[in-house]
């Protein structure tokens, strides 16, 4: 038996299959935590108007604006470990489809999910999905009027920026759409990274399932509400 | 009863191939699906016909010799069975079964439903083995290893290496296969003072083979004729992981 291969430990995890899927579900980890920490910063759309008149989701936005380099910081990182799960699953998927260069006439499924074998599409889907609203809420190319407005102080007024585009039903239904998607990645998704890191052990395999299909509630329902309850009025009514 | 078969025929592995569709008729229910192929191949002989070549040998579910897939699932609709142990009461007179070899790079097409399974050996021979002398039998009791242990090794060790894993999984990976290996060697002591070099050696094998990435559907354990879990690949990730970043 030959002893291990020489080389730097990272090099050898980027060069085999196991390594770049560990590669894939710690870049994936990062995300997951965003998904769930941009999630719970956005509900804040939901709190009631405070007495000063600066909506809570305005001072949520005017704060992380004020870290500066922390935020430019946070931005890279997310976008390294964005672009690197991205080449991770186009570098497997490519070496996947020549493992099987001659399919099946017939290719029944016995018991994988759905969500685990479209990974590669609702991933797609949800990269073009992340450069529309990056154009749309950060760069405010989409909506440059909704973009532009600001509070008295000087403040930049996310509140109505979101009421005003999620009143347009294209944008809301664009934004649920791939939100489900979202949560249909991360069904399979978050329980497969145990699976990855060898963390899913036969004590812990029923709880790491539950895992995925409430992370993907949770997303879901956490960013469906919000376009939805302003396509229904139920939030930004005021706004005009 | 009487079955339409539509089987892959294909002649030798450089020729291409193609469905021919054959008439199973006065198939007995008791039969086990490659007796229905015996006599669907007798026929064909008597007719002056090239018969189906299929492999087989032990026929009682302990060879891992036979390898088709049924019905677009590896050993047919039975779970935890192999294709020799396949009965035919499992189908409905009048029903049409597609019959095609295992399909993956790796396993090359010999001829018609033969695939070429020897990438399997050389990832056993990458390291599957405990490379220690033995010496004289000792005693039964000398090594004392947990029942729990000892169950869950034997567990991995039924894998009889037929290669309903690699057929199964959208990405024809091995890694049921490379994972029930190494777990059967890594729960036991015999196995511990090679583990780590044992699980680089045979991923690195495996990819070396073109095997596809496992992307953790589970597939393979569903079509498992031995009913193998994936507890073992993610020890083999585990153990991976060790290996090749603590360099153990």
């Amino acid at each position: 038996m030959s002893s291990a291969t020489p080389g730097n430990p990272i090099a050898r995890l980027f060069g085999s299959t196991i390594g770049l899927k560990v590669v894939m579900a710690v870049t994936g980890v990062i995300w997951v935590g965003f998904v769930l920490g941009h999630m719970v910063g956005n509900l804040q759309i939901f709190l009631p108007m405070p007495e000063d008149g600066v909506h809570a989701i305005n001072k949520y936005a005017a704060m992380l604006k004020s870290t500066g380099g922390v935020l430019w910081a946070v931005r890279l990182g997310l976008l390294a470990a964005f672009a690197t799960h991205v080449w991770a699953a186009i570098t497997l998927s490519g070496r996947n489809k020549a493992a099987r260069p001659v399919g099946y006439d017939r290719y029944d499924n016995i018991q994988s999910k759905p969500s685990s074998n479209y990974m590669l599409i609702s991933g797609l889907v949800i990269l073009g999905f992340l450069l529309f609203h990056i154009a749309h809420f950060t760069m405010g190319v989409v909506q440059p009027d909704a973009y532009s407005r600001h509070l008295p102080n000087g403040m930049h007024d996310v509140y109505t920026m979101f009421v005003l585009g999620f009143r347009n039903p294209v944008f809301a239904v664009l934004y649920m759409v791939s939100n489900v998607l979202v949560g249909l990645h991360l069904h399979h998704a978050v329980s497969s990274m145990f699976q990855t890191l060898g963390l899913r052990t036969p004590g812990y395999r029923g709880l790491i399932d539950k895992i995925s299909p409430a992370v993907a509630a949770v997303v879901i329902v956490g960013n469906v509400l919000m376009p939805l309850a302003v396509l229904v009025g139920v939030i930004g009514r005021s706004v005009s | 009863m009487n079955l339409t078969l539509k089987v892959w025929r294909q002649d030798g592995a450089s020729g291409s191939g193609q469905f021919v569709t054959y008439p199973a008729n006065d198939v007995s229910e008791h039969m086990s699906f490659l007796e229905m192929l015996d006599v669907v191949n007798e026929k064909l002989e008597a007719e002056g016909q090239d018969p189906i070549a299929f492999d087989h040998d032990c026929r009682e579910g302990i060879c891992g010799a036979c390898s088709m897939q049924i019905n677009g699932v590896p050993h047919g609709p039975e779970r935890g069975t192999t294709t020799c142990q396949l009965h035919m009461r499992t189908f409905k007179d009048g029903d049409s079964i597609t019959i095609e070899p295992w399909r993956a790079a790796s396993f090359p097409v010999v001829k018609d439903l033969v695939v070429d399974r020897s990438a399997f050996d050389r990832i056993i021979e990458a390291g599957g083995y405990v490379s220690v002398s033995t010496g004289a039998t000792q005693d039964a009791n000398a090594t004392p290893i947990n029942k729990a242990d000892a169950d869950e090794a034997f567990d991995y060790a039924t894998c009889i290496g037929c290669g309903a894993c690699v057929a199964a999984c959208k990405n024809a990976s091995a890694s049921l296969f490379t994972s029930a290996k190494l777990s059967h060697l890594a729960l036991l002591p015999q196995g511990q003072a090679e583990r780590y070099e044992r699980t680089a050696a045979m991923v690195a094998q495996m990819d070396l083979e073109g095997f596809g990435a496992c992307t953790n559907t589970y597939e393979c354990e569903a079509a498992c004729p031995k009913e193998i879990s994936v507890n073992a690949i993610a020890r083999m990730n585990r153990d991976y992981l060790k290996a090749t970043l603590l360099g153990r």
